[in-house]
């Protein structure tokens, strides 16, 4: 069983997709629980694979495939048990904002935050502001992030943050941005809480800032 | 580096110059050349992708300047190169990466005011077996291909020359047609298939895509944009077995139809976080972007954030490639953050400790990659003028000693209504 499970936290680390998912049904054929296989060995996957990023070890393809064998394990245990990768330490609601396509960054981002323990609302790409509001009120996340990938899209985030402003919704949330066109000084101008530099990076702050909020 | 091929006369003067004879007045082209092989007057100042910044600023309807309107698109980039002051125009279409997959039928995710994207969810290719059923080679009706060489076809006019056109390079090409994930997926699964695509993509695809555009405007020479093989996107080893044998392949077919195809951004060093810089990656990187660019060794400043670069590294880097014939040169630039976000003052204490530290001994030109749409014209303006004033040779010995002044500039309309009525302008609307 150890044999199986620490191969799983392995493929994981590698980016072994077909692998994950493999061992992933055999632990569950062994009797493993799907939280105890999340906890033990998929979650200390992914952010071994980020930490492995952070000290420049690993590129983007690694980190890529390593979040792709991810998602492929958690598929198969929350088939098994599901609602069991939700996480608990806080809601997360993302998107990119209207006009903005890019999913890339933005699908490592949420990879990242799941692994972190929160559960994520992915609203997806190109999401108009009164969805995005809609879904504000409608989910009560702790925290949003707005992603923006060209510099004619980073502008129009300044709408998102004063319409939760204008919605009497700013004081119960709060605000991340990320994407290639935005920065930590672009972040305090537009007046949001934190900055995310890359998926590693808006885990860490997200739950900096979830202990600011509690 | 010279996007409009210099004459042999603008080759001779830019070289004499160089070496000390100063007796002649130096138009940009042979600045250029003066700059590569030593001092010129002054360090030369271009852009590269101004595109959506230069439609921000000349308030350019989005819907003609990026998806319909190839002479628009090209005349309003030029005005505003023109108004900053920078020499060399290089007039890129917003979407690069997208025009030859559009083409050939691939999915693309479009909004009315901003850059479509290739729908990386979507892709053309989406296995193997798909490559049989793209149709071959691109016609000039498919796409926006009319679009491109309209835009090609104005930028020669507005130059009076032919100059130097971009394309999507090859690596950065089948990220689009069968998305940067199947493309890395595939690295793993099946190297065969991404070695047969990359194949195809250039001996299909590209070159004929190249003939196209050189038969339709003259161009002959052309540079493969190919951000998503630069570092992080890629790692050493896919960039020595996926990226430089087929850029060094499209170069050598290229040329067997007259063409000079280079690919620019591969491996161009974009790690983010400078707690992950390493010296030994970046003159790794630096060595081969220039190589696979310009086919020698120079120190480029591309998408990253080179305003965080270790100064030491940089020298060390210039130094150690330095032989008797060559020294290499510095294509100066500064992130797109950089420009966008900082005041005009930190802007010019960049460009005074990049100027100080590393042109010096002359050889550098400043390039600026990216400017994002909403960055405040007084920083390109401050920017362009700081590399004019701290780039005159000789060098100050203190920078600091030499007055400068934050320019005050004429707003653009008025300024091209102005060179409209004295004739120095077009009204492009």
């Amino acid at each position: 069983m150890k044999l199986f499970l620490e191969g799983l936290k392995k493929a994981i680390v590698e980016g072994d997709m077909n692998r994950a998912e493999e061992l992933a049904k055999k632990a569950l054929e062994t009797g493993e629980s799907s939280l105890k296989t999340i906890n033990d060995d998929v979650v200390p996957g992914i952010l071994e694979a980020g930490e492995l990023w952070k000290q420049g070890e690993y590129f983007v393809p690694e980190v890529v495939m390593s979040a792709e064998a991810f998602k492929a394990a958690m598929a198969v245990l929350e088939e098994n048990q599901p609602g069991v990768g939700k996480g608990t330490k806080g809601k997360y609601l993302i998107c990119t904002v209207e006009g903005d396509i890019h999913d890339l960054g933005k699908n490592i981002v949420v990879t990242m935050l799941k692994a972190a323990g929160f559960e994520v609302i992915d609203l997806g790409v190109d999401i108009p502001l009164s969805t995005f509001i809609a879904k504000v009120k409608e989910e009560k996340p702790h925290i949003v992030g707005l992603g923006a990938y060209m510099s004619t899209t980073a502008t129009t985030m300044k709408d998102y943050i004063e319409a939760l402003v204008n919605e009497k919704l700013r004081g119960s949330v709060k605000v991340m941005i990320g994407g290639v066109r935005t920065s930590e000084k672009y972040a305090k101008e537009l007046g949001a809480d934190s900055w995310g530099l890359d998926g590693v990076d808006t885990a860490e702050k997200a739950l900096a800032l979830m202990e600011v909020q509690q | 580096m010279s996007f409009i091929p210099p004459s042999i006369s603008q080759t001779i003067k830019g070289l004499l110059y160089s070496k000390g004879l100063r007796i002649f007045k130096l138009d940009p082209n042979s600045r250029n050349v003066a700059a590569l092989m030593g001092k010129p007057d002054c360090i030369p100042p271009s852009a590269g992708q101004i595109h959506v910044h230069s439609m921000t600023v000349a308030e350019a309807d989005p819907q003609r300047f990026i998806h319909t309107d190839g002479k628009y698109c090209a005349d309003v980039q030029f005005y505003v190169q023109k108004w900053y002051n920078l020499e060399q125009p290089l007039i890129i279409p917003p979407e690069t990466y997208n025009f030859e997959v559009e083409a050939l039928g691939g999915s693309l995710l479009k909004t009315k005011k901003h850059m479509s994207s290739i729908d990386q969810n979507n892709p053309l290719i989406k296995k193997e077996e798909d490559i049989d059923k793209v149709k071959v080679p691109i016609e000039i009706k498919w796409g926006r291909v009319q679009y491109v060489i309209d835009c090609l076809n104005e930028f020669k006019e507005c130059l009076g020359t032919v100059s130097t056109g971009v394309f999507c390079g090859p690596f950065s090409f089948i990220c689009g047609i069968h998305s940067y994930l199947g493309v890395i997926r595939d690295i793993r699964n099946n190297p065969d298939f991404i070695h047969r695509l990359l194949k195809w993509s250039i001996d299909e695809v590209l070159i004929p895509y190249l003939q196209l555009l050189k038969q339709e405007t003259g161009f002959d020479v052309y540079m493969g944009a190919d951000a998503w093989s630069a570092i992080p996107n890629v790692n050493k080893k896919i960039a020595e077995e996926f990226v430089f044998p087929y850029n060094a392949y499209l170069r050598e077919q290229a040329k067997k139809v007259g063409i000079t195809a280079n690919v620019a951004a591969s491996v161009d060093y974009c790690v983010e976080d400078p707690n992950r810089f390493d010296p030994e990656l970046m003159k790794w990187a630096w060595y081969h972007m220039g190589v696979e660019l310009m086919g020698k060794t120079f120190l480029m400043m591309g998408m990253g954030r080179p305003e965080l670069w270790p100064m030491d590294v940089m020298q060390e880097f210039v130094k150690e490639n330095k032989s008797r014939f060559w020294t290499t040169p510095v294509m100066a630039s500064c992130s797109a953050r950089f420009i966008r976000d900082s005041t005009p003052h930190e802007i010019v204490d960049y460009l005074k400790r990049i100027i100080d530290g590393l042109a010096r001994d002359g050889h550098m030109m400043f390039f600026f990659v990216q400017i994002p749409a909403d960055t405040p014209p007084v920083n390109v303006h401050t920017a362009v003028q700081a590399i004019k004033t701290f780039g005159k040779y000789p060098i100050a010995e203190n920078l600091d000693d030499v007055p400068f002044e934050i320019p005050k500039f004429e707003p653009y309309h008025e300024w091209l209504k102005r060179e409209i009525a004295e004739g120095r302008a077009v009204d492009y609307e």
